[in-house]
Order: structure tokens, then sequence, then C-alpha cells
């Protein structure tokens, strides 16, 4: 199996663990609140939001809290390229739109498009962050969870539900124009505007295992990692931990298969050598 | 975004809906809820569904019955399923299920046909009541007179709304759908 289409099937699985949870209408849990028998994960920020929102400390949810922190330590921000379902869904509507702006009659969208998103490439994770804040300072002020009304990921899973209990989409599917939008202004929408993105990195920049290492011999310096990496990183040179969601695109593109993935310890995954 | 946050609460128009049993009031369920689904997800009947986009912006994506979908079953068999999931306990289950009201119930009269269904669905004895010309009203079915549950007859059924507790099973089955659950709220606006 390549990498790529392990990383397809470890999105949809996300997905399709709530459908199978739907129709057997069992507490299998969300994107928001996973809950497999004693085994509870609640979403960082909802965690976060709710508690502000209310006033109150849900005890109850700390220990999931702090295990998805640990968890986030231990693997980074793999969630983002391994499990979310906004990747799935909202970053290939964006490439579709893209595709049909750059066909035809809508030929006309394209340098206004491109002026647009030259404009907001001076954007990164620190709007995310700022996006984030302003928002927590919000629902503290105001008293309700509003991220999660429009959290791309909560839309997502509150449709797939609604889908299989059902059979129908809900209405509120539109308020994913507005990230759709994000990722179709600024290619890598996702990476600077996303609060749960922004607030992983730091808990992430603990993580060492499972991190994409370059710089052997066979370098040639070409940067095609760099360009097809979400966050333009390197991984032959010192970069960021807490900016690479291990999506291990410079792994599958390195022409000289130069890129590896860090084992725990000094051991290091070469996935080209098995053919 | 403070600013977002502030304009989506206070331009919110006040919506109204019915909740799952032993949600809290509607004045701090909005604040607890993060609209996971999961209420949703569990629900056995399927009687809950989301509030859609709508202008009411601080509830889209929170809980609320949906008659056409099924009927709360918590007071007929043990079940509260979407408070024992909720992770904010803005569903709690309460000490005793016969305390708990989600709302109550209208009868549009003129589209009854009198079929009775209701009669049979409700899980609470003397919520619906049958007007009977010579004495108390019929609490069930059997005692009606075939004679009065005409479809064509000037009486209908009504609701007892000081026992009805709004689970909508009555509604779900009501074939001309001339049954409206009520929020709690509305009814304590009428009472």
């Amino acid at each position: 199996m390549t990498l790529r289409s392990a990383r397809t099937l470890s999105r949809f699985s996300g997905l399709a663990l709530i459908a199978a949870g739907t129709i057997a209408a069992l507490s299998t849990g969300t994107f928001c609140y996973w809950r497999f028998g004693w085994i509870r994960l609640i979403c960082p920020i909802g965690f976060v939001e709710a508690s502000l929102g209310s006033g109150t400390i849900y005890w109850s949810l700390i220990g999931p809290f702090l295990v998805v922190l640990g968890l986030v330590v231990l693997l980074g921000r793999a969630f983002c390229s391994w499990l979310c379902p906004s990747h799935l869904v909202v970053t290939h509507i964006a490439l579709l739109a893209k595709k049909v702006s750059s066909i035809g009659v809508m030929k006309w969208t394209v340098p206004f498009h491109a002026r647009l998103a030259s404009r907001l490439s001076i954007l990164d994770y620190r709007d995310g962050l700022a996006l984030l804040l302003g928002s927590l300072v919000g629902i503290a002020l105001f008293g309700y969870p509003f991220l999660s009304t429009f959290c791309p990921i909560g839309v997502i899973t509150r449709n797939v539900i609604s889908l299989f209990a059902h059979f129908r989409l809900g209405t509120d599917l539109f308020l994913l124009l507005l990230p759709v939008a994000a990722v179709y202004l600024f290619s890598w929408g996702c990476i600077a505007g996303c609060p749960l993105g922004s607030f992983q990195r730091f808990p992430a920049k603990m993580s060492t295992i499972l991190r994409p290492v370059g710089g052997a011999q066979e370098c040639v310096n070409c940067k095609a990692c760099t360009e097809v990496c979400p966050a333009q990183l390197h991984p032959g040179e010192k970069y960021d931990p807490g900016a690479c969601t291990k999506c291990f695109l410079c792994v599958e593109t390195c022409p000289k298969k130069a890129i590896v993935i860090q084992l725990p310890g000094h051991s290091a995954y070469v996935p080209h050598d098995n053919g | 975004m403070v600013a977002l946050a502030g304009a989506t609460t206070r331009f919110s128009v006040a919506g109204d809906y019915v909740r799952p049993p032993g949600t809290v009031v509607e004045e701090s369920f909005f604040r607890k809820c993060i609209k996971c689904g999961i209420c949703v997800e569990v629900c056995p009947t399927r009687a809950l569904d989301f509030v859609g986009l709508t202008l009411d912006v601080k509830n889209i994506g929170t809980p609320k019955l949906n008659v056409r979908h099924g009927g709360c079953i918590a007071w007929r068999k043990e079940c509260l399923k979407c408070a024992d999931v909720c992770p904010t306990q803005a569903i709690k289950r309460p000490a005793h299920i016969k305390d708990v009201r989600m709302g109550s119930i209208r009868i549009r009269e003129k589209e009854c046909i009198n079929c009775l269904l209701c009669f049979r669905e409700c899980p609470i004895e003397g919520a619906l009541l049958f007007p009977n010309p010579h004495g108390a009203p019929f609490r069930k079915t059997r005692d009606i007179p075939s004679a009065l549950s005409d479809r064509n007859s000037p009486v209908k059924p009504y609701a007892d709304n000081s026992l009805c507790i709004g689970c909508g099973l009555c509604a779900w089955v009501c074939p001309p759908r001339c049954m409206d659950v009520l929020s709690r709220d509305e009814r304590r606006m009428r009472a």
C-alpha cells in the first residue's frame, strides 16, 4: 500500500466510523467527542469553548482533554493529514472550484484570484491563532461556543450523522463555503486559518517521532519537497515540528528518495526499500 | 472575531425548539452544547435532528426533536441515551423521568380524522382525552363508543397539557399530521 492510499483510507475511516455508529445507533462518537467504552477523547477546542461558554470546568472532560494533548505531543499534527474530514471535503471542493474557474466563461476570475491570493500569501499560522484567540475572548464575553457552530469538522460530522440517520443533508452545509473560500483563495488556507491546527501547533512542537527527515547525501536540493509541503518546509534542514502535519508528501515526492520517516530511537523507516 | 461572536449572539433570532429530555433550561443550553452531534447519533428512534441553517445562529447544529423522524420513548422504557453520552452535560440524566417535560401537544382539530392512533402511542395515561357527553372524558381507546369516533364526528380528541410530556410519539404516528409538539418555553408562555 502506498502512503497516498493509506492516507486516503485513514481519512475515510474516521467518517466511516461515524456512519457505522449512526447506523447501529451506538455511541462511537464524533470528531468532537470520541467514545469507545471507557476511552473518551474530546476536541480540545470544544472543551475550552464549553468551559468558557458555560463558565464551569468539566472535571469529567479534563482526562480526555489531557489524553488528546498527550497524543498531539506524541504524534504531532498527524490528525490534520490523516483524519481531518475537512481536508477531505473542503480541499477537494476548493480544487474543483479552481478547475472550474480556469475554463471557459469563468476565465476572467483567474487574474482576480491570483491578485487576491498574492495579497493573502502573507497570512500564516499566527493569523489562525489570532482567529482562535479572538473567538475565545468572544466566547468568554458572550458565553456560547461560537466556533463549534462554524467549525467545518463539526459541520461535516453533523451532516454525516444526518445523512445516515435521516437520509438527508442539513442546510448548515452552506457554512462550509467559508473554509472553502479560504482554501480556494489561499491554497493552504487550512494552515493559516484553522483554529484547531493553530492550537495543535504548540504541543506538536515536542513531537519528534514519525517525522520526515531529509538531508541524506542523495539530496540535490531541488526543493520539490518544499513545493509540495502544505507548510513549505524543507525536511533536509532544521524545521519546526509544530508546522509539520506528517502527511509525508515530501517522502513520496522526493525524486532521489532522500527523505525517510523518523521512528522512535535512531531507526528510520525507508518507505522506498520494499519496492 | 470578538465582534462576530458578539454580533451572532446579539442578533440571533430566538428560535423555539423541542429539546431532548433532561436538557438544561433553554437559556443555558446553547452555552453548554458544543454541537458534537453524539446525541443524534445514539438516538434509537432517530427522533433527534439538528437545527439547520437559520438566523438563530447560536442554535445552529444543536439537537431538537423532529416528529417527522420519530418520538421520544424515554417514558415508555429505559432510554435517555442522549443524556448519558452528552460530554458537556447540556443534557443531564434526570433523577425521575416522570418529573421531566419536553413540551406539550396541540391538535389542529379540523384536520383530525379520529383514527385514535395517538391514543395507542401515548405513554402517559390521561394525557390524551376524548370528550364524553355523559360524564368524565374517555382515557382509553376501548372505552370510546364507535359512534363518537367516526371520521366526521364533531368531537375530537384533546390533550391535557398538565399531563402531556411532549414526547412527540402521537405526532409521529398521526396520519394527517395534525399534531404539533410545542416547546417548553411556549408551554411556559401560555401557562
